[in-house]
C-alpha cells in the first residue's frame, strides 16, 4: 500500500469511528486519571490524617510524660513515616516544585544533630533563635497554626519528621523520657515537639491539598495543558520514570552511600532513620509504593496501574516486577538492622541488596520504559 | 577494448547537456532548508544545550582536535552557516558559499557522535556535492552578475546601431539556455536514491516486517491523537505502516523516475513524509526530501512549469537572471573516475556492517553513515566501575553526572561510545596516577525484547581499540534471541540463553 493510500484509509476509519459522543479517552489518560484518583489523593489524604495523628500523640507525650505516651508518640511517628515513604513515588509534584518544595520540608534526611540542638537550645532561650521566629504574634497565614509558623522559619534540616524521630528515638528510650522529665529540658523539647508537630500537620494538609485541588487534575490535563504538563504522556513520563527514581534513590542514598567505598569509607552517619533503626523499612515503604504504582493497588482501592496499561497492550510484565521486587526485597530484608552498624560489620548484605536493587533498577529503567514507549527517542540516527 | 568503449559512452552519455533549471531548484530549496535548518538549532537553544553545557564530548575518531568552540564564536559559527547556506540557495559566490556551508555544518557535526542524525549526514553529503558541482549555472546571482556583464561588454563592442544586434534584442537571444552536464542530476539523483534504497533495504529484517518494531513501540506516543489516535494502537496499524514504509523506500526512486508513475509518486511522497513529519520528531527531514525529489523530473521541469504558471514571465525572463552566461566545461576523465568511486563509496558504506561480527541493530558496528533509518528503538542504562590495580578498591562511575541527558541515552545503547566513554574515565584516573580498569554495566532493550546485557562485565574497556573509524574490539555480547511475547510474560534477561541473534 503506498503512502497516500494508507494516509486515506487511515483518515476514513477514522471519520468512521466518529460520532457525537465524547472521544474515548487514551489508555494512558485513563491510568494517569485512575492514578490519581484512587492512590495519589487518597495516599496524601491519609498522611495527612497520620500527620494529625502523630501531633495529638505528641501533645499527649508531653502531657504524660510517660513510656506509655512515647510508645503512642513512636507508633504515630512511624505510621506517618510509613505513609510518607509511600508517596515518594509522587515526588514529581508538589514534594519538589515551587511554590510548595513540601518534601524537604517534611522529609529532609539524614538528620542533622547539630541543627535539631541548635533549634532546641533556641527554645530554651538561647539567643540563635532568629527573632521572626520567635514572634509568635505575627501573621499567621490561614491553616496553620503560631506553632507551626514557627517551625516553619525553620530550615528543613531542623523540622519534619526526622526531626521528630531524633526527638523521639535518639539516646534510647530512657534518654528521651528523662530529657521530658527534666525541668530544665521539657519545656524546650515539649514547646519543640508541639511546634514540629503541627509544622508537619500544616504542611501534610498543604500537600493534601495540592494533590486535591488542581495537581491531580493537571497530571490528567483534564482542564487541558497546564503550567505543570504540556501533554498526558508528559505526565504519565514522569511517573514512569519516579519508579526507577526511587530504586535509585534506595539504592543510591539509602544504601551505597552509606557503605561508601570500603570499610575505612563508610558513612553510618548519613543513614536514614538511624535512631529509630527503622532504616530498612523505610527502603521496603519506598519501594511498596512502587509496586503500588504498578499494580494500582493502595488499601482497599484499585486503580488502574502501569500493570494493567501493558496486559491491556500484551506486553504484561507483572511477574518479572513481581519476582525483581521480591529479590530486592529479601536482599533488604536479609540485611540486619540497625542499618548505620550494617555498613560497618556486615557490607557483604549490604552489597548484595545493591546488587538487587540494581537488576530492578535495569528492569525500570531498560525494560519498563520500553515497554511504555517513555523514552522513545527514535534510534540514535533519526531524532531531530 | 570493451571496457574503453562502454567508459566512452558513459561520459558522452553523463557529459551530455541538459536543461540547469531542474539542479538550479535542488540548490535553492537545498540552500533555503539549511539555512530554516540552522536558525531553527539556534532559535530551540541548540548550541548551548549541545555544545556549551556539556562538560565532554564524544569525539569522532580522527577528529579529536575538533571541539566546540566557545559560546560566542559557536554563535558566529551558525550565523555564519546560514549565511553560506543562504548565498547557495541564491546562488551568490557559490563556491565559497558552498565550501563554507560544508565546513561550518560538518565540523558541527563532527563535535559530537551522539548528536548524529541521518539527515545532518545527508545534509554534510549535499553540502560537499554542492562544492563540486555547478548548481549555480542558472536562477542564481552569479550567474545574474556574468549574464549582465558579459551582455554590457557585448553591448561595448557592439553599438547599439548595429546592423547585426537590434538594441532591444533579448538577453536571451545571446546566450543558449543554461546547461549541465547530464553527470550532475545524476550524482544528486544517486546520492538520493542511495537513502531511499538503502533504507528500504534496511527495513527487511524481522523485527520490521514481522513484528512492526519499532513503530509499534513508537505509534503508543500518539494514542492522545485526535481522530487517528484510536487507530495507531491497533495491533494491526505498525505492521501496516512497517510494510507500507518498507515497499515506498524500496520503490520510489523506480518510480519517481519513471514518467508514467512519477506524478503519482511525486505525490506519495509528500504524503508519506508529511505522515512522518506529523508522528516523529525528525526534525527537517521530510522537508528535505520533498523539497529535493523533483530532482527526479525532466531536468527542465521547473522552466516548463513556469511556462504553464506564468507564460508571459517565463518568456520574459527565461535568458535574463535566469542566465546561463557561466561557461559549460565538458566532463573529464578525471571527474568521471571521481565519480563513480564516491558513489560505489556511497554504496559500500551501508553495507560495512556485513563485515564486522553481531547483529547491526544491536552492536551497532557499521549502524551510522548507512542509511538505517527509524529502524530500532533502544532503551539502556550503564554505569562503569573503575578497578584501582594498586589499592583494589573499586569505584562506581555513574556517567550521568558528566554527560547530558541525550549524550548519556545516546551512549548508553552504542557500545561504541561506550567503550570511548571508558577510556575518558581511564585518562582521567590515569593523570592523577592511578592504574585503573574500566568495566561497563551495561543493559539495552532493543525493539521490545527483554533487556540484556550489551557489553561484557569482565571486558576491561580501557583496552579497548578501534578496529576502524566505526568499530572497536568492545566485547559486545549478541542481542538474545527471545521475542516479546504477544500475550504472555517475557523470559527475564538475567535467566534467557545466550544465542546469536
Amino acid at each position: 500500500m503506498s503512502g497516500p493510500a494508507l494516509l486515506l484509509l487511515l483518515l476514513a476509519c477514522a471519520l468512521l469511528a466518529c460520532d457525537d459522543a465524547e472521544p474515548p479517552r487514551s489508555p494512558v489518560r485513563q491510568t494517569v486519571e485512575s492514578l490519581g484518583r484512587e492512590l495519589f489523593v487518597p495516599l496524601t489524604a491519609d498522611f495527612a490524617r497520620d500527620a494529625q495523628q502523630l501531633e495529638r500523640a505528641l501533645s499527649q507525650l508531653c502531657r504524660a510524660r510517660d513510656a506509655g505516651a512515647l510508645d503512642e508518640a513512636r507508633d504515630a511517628w512511624s505510621t506517618a513515616a510509613a505513609r510518607f515513604k509511600l508517596t515518594e513515588v509522587i515526588a514529581f509534584g508538589p514534594h519538589t516544585l515551587s511554590p510548595w518544595r513540601l518534601g524537604a520540608k517534611i522529609d529532609f534526611w539524614p538528620a542533622r544533630e547539630d541543627k535539631i540542638l541548635e533549634a532546641l537550645r533556641a527554645r530554651g532561650g538561647e539567643p540563635s533563635l532568629p527573632a521572626s521566629a520567635g514572634d509568635a504574634g505575627a501573621a499567621v497565614p490561614a491553616g496553620r497554626d503560631a506553632g507551626a509558623v514557627r517551625a516553619g522559619e525553620l530550615g528543613a534540616a531542623a523540622r519534619g519528621l526526622p526531626v521528630i524521630e531524633y526527638l523521639l528515638y535518639a539516646g534510647g528510650e530512657d534518654a528521651v523520657l528523662a530529657q521530658l522529665v527534666d525541668v530544665a529540658a521539657a519545656s524546650a523539647r515539649c514547646a519543640y515537639l508541639r511546634e514540629l508537630g503541627a509544622d508537619l500537620v500544616a504542611d501534610a494538609r498543604e500537600l493534601d491539598g495540592a494533590w486535591r485541588g488542581s495537581f491531580a487534575r493537571d497530571l490528567s490535563l483534564q482542564d487541558g495543558p497546564n503550567e505543570h504538563f504540556a501533554t498526558v504522556r508528559e505526565g504519565f513520563a514522569r511517573i514512569v520514570n519516579s519508579l526507577a527514581f526511587v530504586v535509585e534513590d534506595v539504592r543510591t542514598r539509602r544504601l551505597a552511600k552509606p557503605l561508601g567505598g570500603s570499610r575505612a569509607t563508610a558513612h553510618p552517619e548519613v543513614v536514614e532513620s538511624r535512631f529509630s533503626a527503622r532504616s530498612i523499612r523505610d527502603a521496603l515503604d519506598a519501594l511498596q509504593g512502587v509496586e503500588n504504582v504498578f499494580t494500582g493497588r493502595y488499601g482497599q482501592r484499585q486503580a488502574l496501574g502501569l500493570g494493567a496499561l501493558l496486559r491491556a497492550r500484551g506486553r504484561p510484565l507483572d511477574r518479572q516486577l513481581a519476582h525483581r521486587l521480591e529479590s530486592a526485597r529479601a536482599a533488604l530484608r536479609a540485611i540486619p538492622e540497625p542499618l548505620d552498624r550494617a555498613v560497618m560489620e556486615d557490607r557483604a548484605r549490604v552489597q548484595d541488596a545493591i546488587t538487587a536493587l540494581d537488576e530492578l533498577l535495569v528492569f525500570l529503567q531498560v525494560d519498563l520504559n520500553q515497554a511504555l514507549a517513555v523514552t522513545a527517542t527514535f534510534g540514535a540516527g533519526d531524532g531531530d | 577494448m570493451a571496457t574503453e568503449r562502454v567508459t566512452r559512452r558513459a561520459r558522452a552519455w553523463l557529459g551530455a547537456p541538459v536543461d540547469a533549471a531542474g539542479v538550479a531548484c535542488f540548490r535553492i530549496a537545498f540552500g533555503l532548508l539549511m539555512a530554516c535548518s540552522s536558525v531553527r538549532f539556534a532559535a530551540r537553544g541548540w548550541i548551548d544545550e549541545l555544545f556549551v553545557a556539556p562538560r565532554f564530548h564524544f569525539a569522532y575518531p580522527g577528529f579529536e582536535w575538533l571541539a566546540p568552540w566557545p559560546a560566542p564564536w559557536l554563535y558566529a559559527h551558525f550565523a555564519l552557516m546560514t549565511v553560506a547556506a543562504l548565498g547557495v540557495a541564491f546562488g551568490y559566490r557559490y563556491r565559497t558559499s558552498a565550501l563554507l556551508l560544508f565546513l561550518t555544518f560538518s565540523s558541527a557535526e563532527l563535535f559530537d557522535q551522539t548528536y548524529y542524525l541521518n539527515h545532518y549526514y545527508l545534509s554534510s553529503l549535499l553540502a560537499g556535492l554542492c562544492c563540486v558541482l555547478p548548481l549555480q549555472r542558472t536562477w542564481s546571482l552569479d550567474a545574474w552578475f556574468e549574464t549582465h556583464r558579459k551582455a554590457r561588454r557585448r553591448e561595448v563592442q557592439e553599438p547599439k546601431n548595429s546592423v547585426f544586434l537590434p538594441s532591444r534584442l533579448p538577453v536571451k537571444s545571446i546566450f543558449p539556455l543554461p546547461t549541465v552536464a547530464r553527470a550532475v542530476p545524476f550524482v544528486l539523483r544517486a546520492q538520493l536514491a542511495v537513502v531511499y534504497v538503502f533504507a528500504g533495504v534496511a527495513k527487511l529484517d524481522g523485527d520490521w516486517l514481522l513484528r512492526g518494531e519499532p513503530l509499534r513501540t513508537w505509534l503508543q506516543v500518539h494514542a492522545e491523537l485526535p481522530l487517528v489516535g484510536g487507530l495507531l494502537q491497533l495491533p494491526g496499524t505498525a505492521l501496516a505502516l512497517s510494510w507500507s514504509g518498507a515497499l515506498f523506500d524500496l520503490s520510489i526512486v523506480a518510480l519517481l523516475c519513471l514518467r508514467r508513475t512519477r506524478a503519482l509518486a511525486y505525490l506519495a511522497v509528500i504524503a508519506f513524509h508529511s505522515f512522518t513529519a506529523l508522528l516523529f520528531p525528525i526534525g527537517v527531514f521530510p522537508w528535505l526530501m520533498i523539497a529535493l525529489t523533483p530532482v527526479f523530473f525532466a531536468h527542465d521541469w521547473p522552466r516548463r512549469w513556469l511556462a504553464r504558471a506564468l507564460p508571459a514571465r517565463a518568456e520574459r525572463s527565461a535568458g535574463t537572471m535566469f542566465g546561463a552566461a557561466l561557461p559549460l566545461r565538458p566532463l573529464g576523465g578525471l571527474a568521471t573516475i571521481a565519480l563513480g568511486a564516491y558513489l560505489l563509496i556511497q554504496i559500500a558504506l551501508p553495507l560495512r556492517h556485513l563485515a564486522y561480527p553481531g547483529p547491526v541493530n544491536w552492536g551497532e558496528e557499521g549502524f551510522r553513515f548507512a542509511w538505517r533509518v527509524m529502524l530500532i528503538e533502544k532503551t539502556g542504562r550503564v554505569t562503569l566501575r573503575v578497578l584501582d590495580h594498586d589499592s583494589g578498591e573499586e569505584l562506581a562511575v555513574d556517567p550521568r553526572a558528566e554527560l547530558s541527558a541525550r549524550q548519556y541515552a545516546q551512549m548508553a545503547v552504542q557500545p561504541l561510545l561506550i567503550s570511548a566513554y571508558a577510556h575518558h574515565v581511564a585518562e582521567r584516573f590515569t593523570a592523577q596516577g592511578r592504574h585503573v580498569a574500566v568495566y561497563a554495566d551495561a543493559w539495552a532493550s532493543l525493539n521490545g525484547r527483554p533487556a540484556q546485557r550489551l557489553i561484557d562485565p569482565d571486558a576491561d574497556l580501557s583496552r579497548s581499540r578501534s578496529r576502524s573509524l566505526f568499530a572497536t574490539d568492545t566485547a559486545v555480547l549478541g542481542a538474545l534471541a527471545v521475542e516479546p511475547p504477544a500475550s504472555t510474560a517475557r523470559s527475564t534477561a538475567a535467566t534467557a540463553p545466550r544465542s546469536a541473534w
